[in-house]
């Protein structure tokens, strides 16, 4: 069997086993574990074969087909390493973090976990539309019992909001899939920019449209954001990993993939598609942006830091597919701290408001500091690869930085400081009675060495 | 043509119309089968009609002359009557037990038990 | 020799009617369902539905005689009543019944009904759809109406509805015969000059069947006959009994596409009502509590589609669609049954125990949803992307927006269903009280539903353009 299909269903595999170890825990972990272990394996020993061009899964006649790409672009190469290596790193978290929160139904979460996160890669080495909406839309199965798992009332109803969101963008997806099938009966990544030009024109813009807003659900454009604050409701792991890197990044790789691969700059310029993306991505950045000063609750906070970010990155792919890669890259590796320290904080201190959170930098060094750093770098400061991310990006835009794009990244930027930094100065110099609290390690080391390899890669640039 | 030709399907849909009305006005679900019944008559006369010739002979051995009304729909309507006999039986032994069930046979005093349980 | 398929469920109804203690009418049932299973799929079994042929009764050919026309589209339809019968009877053998002279007359009434069934979509010729269409129906009120006094009335409203759309029928074919001098559907469709006879003729006969087939605005009798069917029927009767109608009118339209009689009716209104059964079915769907009633309104939901299907005469979309739709209802309706039965569980809210008592049908109710909603890559997804793709072509898109709109819609009521069985606060399990044997109809069912997303779509291609 490819070496390319071997590691997609690693991770299925994994999930169906975990599913089946009912009771056998120790078991269930190293399965847990191992995955991520073997596709990070299996992802950098790879050697492509550059005769083949794709890779057929499942084949369901007249030309669509479940395939993979033998050789993956650069877009799709990083969103596959970034969802390995952090998954990796993230099941460690998620271990730890059960374990210290008692985390009910732990089988099913963690079998969907894995479910979810092969999904995911599964997506990111897709080669045709068709494939990359089959693992889309199991991402959207696997995900929403995950948003749901503490099923109390509210659980249950952000669940259900999430999935008529995304049921709402994949109808939409379909119905842009349908039509390039229908007249350019080929819907493989590698035939790119050629896709939407046999399309006729009266309906080259509905197809555009239909694309793009199907996946904007996913990649959380206003207005289609709403679910991502109301997610935050699930547990932690949840939304570290999948919320902050594996869902909304494929929202986002989607959003990518059709701009280069199946409109094409040329055809986005031309048609004027482009106004209404740098319209509400810019909208949706400032517009997240000053929400998240608002919010008390923390991960409320940082899921529309989330909303704002991604929108960076759509806003950086009309220009530069270089640009927007870095910080898909950048934002992943500091969104996926934050989250787990916030996950950290409530585990240990069971605090969720950001103004209860007095001195907390004293109760739980390691952690916060690790927040402190990358909250920095989220504003775009050296020496963090945040900084580095947003330069790229300020260099590819036109005219430089006089002009009005560039004005949205400096008040972005500014407001940026204005919802991180309170919580840095209020963890750090607001004094408050607590005592000093033991970090457990399983949670705290992943987020070091994450913090870490981030400052390390600016430095490499 | 005048109507008057026209009589025999002129009493096909009077006894069409007839039977529906009495599916869909009667209280009493018996009428309701009596209804269908009526319907199916008309649908029966109706191929009777197509079929028939004015002065026709009767269609047995017919030594080659023509002239005779014409004998498929006569056979159709055959096994017609027989779907219809079949029908009847089926729809009276449902009867047969709604009223066991419920103690009445007419519709109303049914729907009333029924939304009375609800 | 075509004709042996329907041949084999008559001769068994005969059988069970004899059966005595040991050889009990279940298993001769059984067994002879098996033996039409063996003769629909054998050999090489796509050779066999590509296969065309006709074959008088009796030697007589048409236009004296009866005529069994085998195409594509109706050995489809023969093969998935087989399959689907197969496995109802399984079904209903495996639930106890409580009198064993009902059992046999039970088991004898549904193989008649199959065979029915299937000897409909063989037929060429009105007047034999007419007689089989109403056979059919008289064996459905029967094994509907046995039980409770609830679903007597339900069952005799639903006779009254077949009633009318019988007479319907036969009025039509009058007109029909007696404008053209033939019931032949070939020869009638080769009529150069159809008059306005034959246009009223076709308009009766397609309202009857649209009757028959629970479209809206005639969908009355549907919720109440399939929400108080006694359980043992549940197997047969709500997957595959309404779609004989739509394979029938599917039929009909693409003969009278030849010579364009009626047009208006499949271009404008069936894809209009097809559109209203797929919205007015889901919006009920979400008041109901009753989960039978759920289901039969998501019957009328789905047929929706298959009339919008047959409207703009796409033989891929709709032929997946009823075949994705007949084996999702059966396990669906199946498991609800099961539920019912043994283990006491009718409502959405009563469905909070279900992981408990058998979590294997928690995950039949978990696949089956997502088929209806159309997440790919089961069956129901490869239905609706064929289906959307022809109105496209049509240019219709009105009707495109309510098949993509579907899915959420079918979302709406699947959802509260889905949450019930995942969120639930028990995690100890129950002993099981649902016997063995009725899971394996309904997981081979489910099973299906993976498989044929995935070889369906590539079979009835080979299928396109041949019918």
């Amino acid at each position: 069997m490819n070496e390319m299909i071997l590691m997609v269903l690693t991770g299925f595999a994994a999930s169906l086993c975990i599913a089946l170890s009912k009771n056998k825990h120790t078991f269930r972990n190293m399965i847990f574990i191992t995955a991520p272990f073997l596709v990070l394996l299996q992802n950098i020993t790879y050697q492509k074969d550059s005769l083949v061009n794709e890779i057929k899964i499942a084949d369901f006649g007249n030309g669509l087909s479940l395939a993979v790409v033998d050789s993956p672009n650069m877009v799709a190469t990083l969103f596959l390493y970034v969802a390995s290596i952090l998954w990796l790193f993230a099941a460690f978290y998620t271990l730890s973090y059960i374990q210290k929160n008692s985390l009910k139904k732990s089988t099913r979460f963690l079998s969907l976990f894995t479910l979810a996160v092969s999904s995911a890669i599964g997506i990111s080495v897709s080669a045709n539309l068709l494939s990359l909406f089959i693992f889309y839309e199991l991402l959207t199965m696997a995900t929403w019992p995950l948003v749901g798992h503490k099923e109390n009332q509210e659980a249950k109803k952000s669940a259900r909001l999430y999935l008529y969101y995304t049921l709402g963008g994949a109808s939409l997806m379909m119905l842009g899939i349908v039509i390039i099938w229908k007249y350019s009966g080929n819907m493989n990544f590698q035939y790119a920019n050629g896709m939407l030009q046999m399309v006729p024109s009266n309906l080259q813009k509905i197809t555009m449209a239909a694309l793009l807003l199907g996946s904007s659900v996913k990649a959380a454009i206003f207005p289609l954001h709403g679910w991502l604050p109301k997610a935050m409701v699930a547990p932690t792991p949840v939304s570290a990993l999948l919320h902050a890197v594996a869902v909304v990044k494929a929202g986002v790789f989607a959003i990518l993939i059709v701009i280069h691969n199946v409109i094409g700059l040329d055809l986005f310029f031309q048609s004027g598609i482009y106004k209404y993306v740098l319209f509400s991505s810019g909208f949706t950045i400032i517009y997240a942006s000053i929400r998240a000063c608002g919010e008390d609750n923390l991960k409320k906070r940082l899921a529309y830091s989330t909303i704002a970010h991604l929108s960076y990155i759509v806003y950086a792919g009309c220009f530069s597919l270089l640009a927007a890669v870095l910080h898909f890259l950048a934002h992943a590796l500091m969104k996926i701290v934050l989250f787990m320290a916030a996950g950290i904080i409530q585990t240990e201190t069971g605090k969720k408001k950001i103004s209860e959170m007095a001195g907390i930098g004293s109760m739980l060094p390691k952690t916060f500091s690790a927040f402190t750093i990358m909250s920095l770098g989220l504003i775009g400061l050296p020496p963090v690869i945040g900084f580095v991310s947003k330069f790229q990006l300020l260099g590819y835009l036109p005219n430089g930085l006089s002009s009005i794009y560039s004005s949205i990244f400096v008040i972005s930027g500014m407001v940026s400081a204005a919802y991180l930094l309170p919580i840095v100065i209020k963890g750090w110099f607001e004094l408050s009675k607590t005592k000093k609290i033991k970090e457990s390690n399983g949670m705290t080391v992943p987020i070091l060495i994450i913090t870490l390899s981030a400052c390390v890669l600016t430095l490499l640039n | 043509m005048e109507l008057v030709s026209k009589f025999p399907y002129i009493a096909n849909c009077a006894l069409l119309i007839l039977g529906l009305w009495g599916v869909l006005s009667q209280d009493n679900l018996f009428k309701k089968i009596i209804g269908i019944n009526i319907m199916q008559s008309s649908a029966i006369l109706f191929f009777i009609n197509l079929a028939y010739l004015n002065d026709g002979r009767i269609p047995i051995d017919p030594k080659g002359e023509t002239g005779y009304i014409a004998p498929l729909p006569h056979v159709l309507m055959l096994t017609a009557i027989v779907v219809g006999v079949a029908f009847t039986a089926v729809a009276l032994s449902l009867l047969i037990k709604i009223n066991k069930g419920y103690r009445s046979s007419k519709e109303s005093v049914i729907l009333e038990k029924e939304k009375s349980k609800l | 020799m075509i004709f042996a398929i329907p041949l084999s469920f008559f001769v068994g109804a005969v059988f069970c009617i004899l059966a005595n203690k040991k050889i009990t009418a279940k298993k001769i049932a059984i067994t002879f369902a098996l033996i039409n299973f063996a003769l629909c799929f054998q050999g090489n079994f796509v050779n066999n539905l590509l296969a065309k042929g006709s074959f008088g009764l009796g030697g007589w050919t048409p236009p004296y005689g009866i005529e069994f026309f085998a195409e594509p589209i109706g050995l489809t339809f023969v093969c998935l009543v087989s399959m689907i019968g197969f496995f109802g009877l399984m079904y209903a053998g495996a639930i106890p019944s409580k009198s064993k002279q009902n059992n046999n007359l039970f088991f004898a009434l549904t193989l008649f009904l199959l065979g029915a069934l299937q000897a409909i979509s063989l037929s060429g010729d009105l007047f034999n759809i007419y007689v089989w269409l109403e056979l059919s129906s008289i064996c459905a009120f029967a094994i509907m109406g046995y039980r409770t006094k609830e679903g007597a009335f339900a069952t005799f409203n639903y006779l009254l509805a077949a009633g009318v759309a019988g007479v319907i029928f036969l009025l039509g074919t009058g007109l029909v015969y007696g404008a053209s001098g033939t019931l032949n559907l070939a020869q009638i469709s080769t009529l150069p000059n159809p008059g306005q006879s034959i246009s009223s003729g076709f308009a009766l006969i397609i309202t009857s069947l649209l009757i028959k087939m629970a479209l809206t605005p005639f969908h009355f009798w549907l919720p109440d006959a399939y929400g108080n069917s006694p359980t043992k029927t549940l197997g047969v009767i709500p997957a595959i009994v309404t779609k004989a109608p739509a394979i029938i009118l599917f039929k009909i339209a693409l003969q009278l596409h030849q010579n364009q009689i009626n047009w208006i009716a499949f271009e404008f209104f069936l894809p209009l009502m097809g559109a209203g059964a797929v919205i007015y079915g889901s919006l009920m769907a979400v008041k109901q509590a009753k989960l039978k009633k759920i289901l039969a309104y998501s019957s009328i939901a789905q047929l929706g589609l298959v009339a919008i299907g047959i409207g703009i005469l796409d033989v891929k979309g709709t032929l997946i669609q009823i075949i994705a739709h007949s084996v999702v209802k059966f396990s669906l309706f199946c498991s609800v049954g099961a539920l019912e039965h043994f283990a006491n569980i009718k409502t959405i809210d009563e469905l909070k125990s279900t992981f408990q008592k058998s979590p294997i049908l928690s995950w039949v109710f978990i696949i089956c949803g997502f088929s209806l909603a159309g997440i790919p890559p089961f069956a129901g997804f490869f239905a609706k992307y064929y289906l959307v793709v022809s109105s496209l072509e049509k240019n219709n898109f009105f009707i495109v927006a309510v098949i993509l709109l579907s899915s959420l819609l079918t979302a709406g009521y699947f959802l509260k269903i889905l949450e019930n069985i995942v969120f639930t606060k028990y995690t100890k399990k129950l002993k099981s009280l649902i016997p063995k044997t009725i899971y394996f109809p309904i997981v081979f069912n489910c099973s299906l539903v993976i498989i044929f997303g995935i070889f369906l779509p590539k079979l009835i291609s080979a299928l396109e353009g041949l019918a």
